[in-house]
């Protein structure tokens, strides 16, 4: 079986991020976050 | 070039007209033994002349020279036939009439076109002096539109992002699938996004229609205290440590309490937002000269210098939560009380917020 596809969400706006974030993860999503440029880099 | 005449002329030929003709009239009907009186009247005519000269440049004063000539010439020659020698002194007195009457109507045309220049100077400079207001203005208005469209655009940022996140989350909500801890934590969101419009909202006024201070005098030590204690729950779990010295201690402020209770919690919330592990914020006031320094430390990371200057714009904001609109309503009150508030990075760590208050008493 294909692992699953990881998706980045990087935004500064803590409710946001959680949202997209569990909205994604329903459609089958790998997810991580990130709220700014240089931890997303951190992240990566 | 003679100028033409730059005033009504018409009264001006009569005038002159009627000076050479009446100095004429007295020439002939005065007797000759009356020789002074011949004497007085031959040098009448340089008024006229004069007058026509200053009026009319040039011209004028060669044609009134002219006509007094005319008109005085034959008295000359039929009163004083007899005496050859003074006969001679009219004439010279003539050719005089024309040189005064010609050199004064130069003088008079070279006046008439200096102030001529200096009307058109002052006209330019009139004109020019419009114009810089003119694109003054235009420019305060240009400023004060991109003012409101900045506010605007912040304003549309602000209100988006929690839209987002309440419209997301219920959409989650609608979703079913979910559990009771997920319910719980989506509610949740949509009540802090709401809670965070509200506030942004109610600071936005606060920043869009400023109340003037109503001034009184303050005791600077409570107000710092009560700021303290307004906080105090958070601050305690925050791990926040009070570092408190006001010079007097009785010192008393001029202002309105109030709002300046508000600047000093908007700047004690920015400094305990700034240290989200706990910290130490000192709040120290002391007299400098005849004004009341208020300063607020705290051990934070400070802020990027090229952001220093922004601190106080609206809707500038470094925090995730933050409405960007704290610390612009705090530089707002201050201003409105005269007082100056500034950021500044400390030497080691963290930051200070000045607020300096004109014209403040010391002692109670």
């Amino acid at each position: 079986m294909k692992s699953k596809r990881r998706i980045l969400v990087v935004d500064d706006d803590e409710s946001l991020r959680r949202v997209v974030q569990f909205q994604l993860e329903q459609r089958g999503y790998e997810v991580r976050t990130a709220s700014s440029g240089a931890q997303a880099l951190q992240v990566m | 070039m003679p100028l033409k005449p730059v005033r009504n002329s018409r009264m001006q030929i009569v005038l002159v007209a009627a000076g050479i003709v009446g100095t004429s009239l007295a020439h002939y009907l005065t007797p000759a033994e009356l020789i002074l009186w011949h004497n007085i009247f031959q040098r009448l005519y340089y008024l006229p002349i004069v007058y026509a000269a200053v009026s009319f440049g040039w011209v004028g004063g060669l044609v009134a020279a002219l006509l007094s000539g005319v008109f005085y010439a034959p008295h000359i020659f039929t009163t004083w036939k007899d005496f050859p020698g003074y006969v001679i002194n009219q004439y010279a007195e003539i050719v005089l009439f024309f040189m005064v009457g010609v050199t004064t109507g130069l003088l008079a045309d070279e006046q008439r076109e200096k102030s001529r220049e200096l009307e058109e100077t002052a006209g330019e400079l009139v004109r020019v002096n419009q114009e810089l207001r003119d694109s003054f203005e235009h420019m305060k208005r240009a400023d004060r539109l991109a003012a409101i469209g900045n506010l605007a655009a912040g304003l549309a940022h602000e209100i988006r992002n929690p839209l987002a996140s309440i419209e997301g989350a219920a959409g989650i909500l609608d979703g079913g699938q979910i559990t009771e801890d997920q319910r719980q934590e989506f509610v949740g969101i949509i009540k802090k996004e709401c809670r965070r419009l509200n506030r942004m909202l109610g600071n936005l006024l606060d920043f869009a229609r400023p109340r003037s201070p109503q001034r009184q005098s303050v005791r600077v030590e409570p107000l710092l205290e009560s700021v303290i204690s307004l906080v105090g729950h958070a601050a305690e779990s925050a791990k926040v440590r009070w570092r408190k010295v006001v010079v007097p201690s009785d010192a008393v402020l001029n202002g309105d309490g109030e709002q300046l209770k508000q600047v000093i919690l908007n700047l004690v919330l920015n400094a305990m937002q700034a240290m989200p592990d706990g910290g130490e914020i000192c709040l120290m006031a002391r007299f400098e000269n005849s004004s009341l320094l208020i300063e607020v430390s705290d051990q934070g990371g400070g802020i990027e210098p090229e952001n220093l200057d922004k601190i106080f714009n609206p809707f500038f904001t470094t925090k995730e939560q933050g409405t960007g609109l704290g610390l612009a309503v705090a530089h707002q009150i201050v201003s409105q009380h005269g007082g100056i508030l500034r950021a500044r990075n400390n030497p080691d760590r963290g930051m200070t917020f000045s607020i300096l208050l004109p014209g403040t008493k010391e002692g109670a």
